[in-house]
C-alpha cells in the first residue's frame, strides 16, 4: 500500500517513532505510557515492546495520550 | 510561550508522592491533564500543573494511590491574591495609571525651531488665542487646521508644521522672505521742502531746481520739480532726485520743576518662591509684600536632557522702594533740560549734523523753563509723487 501511494515506510503502521536530538532530547510518537520513572532510567511502553532510556537527570518535560518528550544526559537506547 | 502563559494563568509545583507515580503520570496523560516538566527526586516526583487543573488531578491521584502536596504558586493571579488586601498599593496602582494617562494626552512642552524674538512671542500668543497652550488636551485640536489658522493669521509665516510627538508639541517654522524693495524709476516725482529752513547746498542728480543756496523755503516748497521743460518746449515729466542741504531751526521747550519726588531703592529686597507644576502654580510663600517695589520675576524649569520640563521654580523679586524727595537748585534744574534736550536731539533729529544750540531760561518759583533753539544742517529734500492728468 506505502510503495503504491509512494508514502514512506512504516507511515501507515502503528510502529512508534523516536526522535532524538543530539544525546539531550527524546521525542516519541505512539507511547503508550511510563512504566518506570527515575531521573536515571526511564521506560517506555510503546505497543509490544519497551523503550529504555539510560541516562542523567532525565525528565519528562511533555506527556500527552501518545507522545513523550523526555530531557536529559541519554547514555542509551535499549529495546526489551 | 508555556512560561509566558503559565505566568498569566498561574502555575502550581505539585509533588507526588507514594504508591506509583508513572501510573498516576499514565493517568495524567489519559484524562489530557495540562502538566509538564515532570522531574523525579527520590521517590517522588514533581511536575508543573495548571492552578485551574489542579482539582482535576484528585481523581488521577486516588487512582494511582499518591498524594500530591503544592510546594510553589507561581504566576500573577498568586501574586495578585497576595496583595488583595492591599487597597493602598491597588489604589496607588490605579492612581499612577489615571496619572500617566492623564498627562499622557496633553501638551507638557511646546518646542519653537527656525523663529525666535518678537515673532515666538507673536506665534505663542495666536496659539494661545487658538487654545494651544501648556496642559491642553493633543486630541482636542486639529492641528492641520490651527496651523492653517496660524499662517493666516501671522504674514510673516511661509510654511509651519504642528507635529504633536507624546506629550512635546514641536513647531517647525519657516519665515517668509520679503522681497527686495524695487525702487520705480519710472513714478515721476517732486522735491519738496520737508521742513522750514535757509538752503546751504544743492546736490540735485535729476529734475529741474526752483530754488537756489541761500533762499529760505517753509515746509511744503517745491525745491526740485520733475517737469523739465526742454528748449523746443516739450516737457518730460521725471523722478526728481537730488540732496538739498538746509539749515533748519527745531525749538523745544522743557519744565522742570524744583522740587521731584523719585523712587529710590531701600537696598531691602524679599524674594517669593512658587513651584510651577504642569501649567499649575503652587505659592510656596504666606503673606503679600506690603509697600511699593519694583518686581522682577525668573522661572527655572527642572531641565533633563536639554528639554526643559513643566516642572519649575517660579522665583519674584521684590526691590523695595520709598518716595523720595529731591530738591533741585536753579543750575541742576537746567543741567537736567539739557540733558533732556540732548536726549531729544539723540532720539528725534538722528540724521541731523547739530550746529548750534541755543537755551533760553526763565525761571518761576516753582520751576525752570528752558527752551532749547537747536540749529541743525540736514537733507530737507522730501520726494512727493506728481499728479499727471492727461
Amino acid at each position: 500500500m506505502e510503495e503504491w501511494l509512494h508514502l514512506p515506510n512504516g507511515i501507515m503502521e502503528s510502529n512508534s517513532k523516536i526522535s532524538l536530538i543530539g544525546s539531550r532530547e527524546l521525542c516519541m510518537e505512539g507511547c503508550k505510557g511510563i512504566l518506570e520513572y527515575t531521573d536515571g532510567l526511564i521506560r517506555i511502553h510503546c505497543g509490544n515492546r519497551q523503550l529504555k532510556v539510560l541516562g542523567r537527570n532525565l525528565s519528562v518535560r511533555v506527556l500527552e495520550r501518545d507522545y513523550v518528550e523526555v530531557e536529559g544526559i541519554i547514555f542509551s537506547l535499549t529495546f526489551d | 510561550m508555556q512560561n509566558w502563559i503559565g505566568m498569566i494563568l498561574g502555575t502550581l509545583t505539585v509533588r507526588v508522592t507514594g504508591g506509583s507515580h508513572e501510573r498516576f503520570m499514565n493517568l495524567c496523560a489519559v484524562y489530557n491533564r495540562d502538566m509538564w516538566d515532570f522531574r523525579a527526586e527520590g521517590d517522588s516526583i514533581t511536575v508543573k500543573v495548571r492552578a485551574s487543573e489542579y482539582k482535576n488531578l484528585r481523581k488521577a491521584a486516588h487512582r494511582a494511590g499518591v498524594r500530591l502536596k503544592i510546594i510553589k504558586r507561581h504566576g500573577i493571579p498568586f501574586w495578585l491574591r497576595r496583595y488583595k488586601n492591599r487597597y493602598g498599593l491597588v489604589a496607588g496602582i490605579l492612581v499612577f495609571c489615571l496619572l500617566l494617562s492623564f498627562f499622557s494626552s496633553r501638551i507638557w512642552v511646546i518646542r519653537m525651531r527656525g523663529v525666535e524674538g518678537e515673532i515666538e512671542q507673536q506665534i505663542l500668543t495666536q496659539m494661545k488665542q487658538e487654545g494651544i497652550t501648556l496642559g491642553t488636551r493633543t486630541s482636542a485640536f486639529d492641528f492641520a487646521t490651527v496651523r492653517q489658522k496660524l499662517i493666516v493669521a501671522c504674514p510673516q509665516i511661509s510654511w509651519m508644521s504642528l507635529n504633536p510627538s507624546g506629550s512635546v508639541l514641536n513647531v517647525d517654522v519657516s519665515l517668509r522672505t520679503a522681497p527686495p524693495l524695487v525702487l520705480d524709476h519710472q513714478q515721476p516725482c517732486n522735491l519738496i521742502a520737508s521742513v522750514d529752513g535757509t538752503i546751504l547746498s544743492m546736490n540735485i542728480k535729476n529734475g529741474d531746481p526752483m530754488v537756489k543756496v541761500g533762499d529760505g523755503v517753509v515746509k511744503g516748497d517745491l525745491l526740485v520739480s520733475g517737469a523739465v521743460e526742454y528748449a523746443d518746449g516739450c516737457t518730460v515729466f521725471r523722478k526728481a532726485e537730488g540732496e538739498i542741504l538746509a539749515e533748519t531751526k527745531h525749538r523745544v521747550t522743557f519744565q522742570v520743576p524744583y522740587e521731584q519726588t523719585h523712587s529710590c531703592y531701600t537696598g531691602k529686597t524679599k524674594r517669593r518662591y512658587a513651584f510651577h507644576f504642569f501649567g499649575l502654580s503652587l505659592p510656596l510663600y504666606i503673606g503679600s509684600v506690603s509697600g511699593t517695589y519694583e518686581k522682577t520675576d525668573r522661572y527655572r524649569p527642572l531641565v533633563i536632557d536639554q528639554v526643559a520640563l513643566p516642572i519649575g521654580i517660579y522665583e519674584s523679586k521684590f526691590a523695595l522702594t520709598q518716595p523720595l524727595t529731591v530738591h533741585l537748585s536753579r543750575e541742576e534744574a537746567v543741567a537736567e533740560a539739557t540733558e533732556k534736550t540732548m536726549e531729544y536731539v539723540s532720539q528725534s533729529l538722528p540724521n541731523c549734523e547739530i550746529t548750534a544750540i541755543n537755551y533760553q531760561k526763565e525761571f518761576t518759583s516753582t520751576h525752570a523753563l528752558v527752551t532749547a533753539e537747536i540749529l541743525c544742517k540736514e537733507n530737507i529734500a522730501f520726494a512727493e509723487k506728481m499728479l499727471i492728468f492727461q
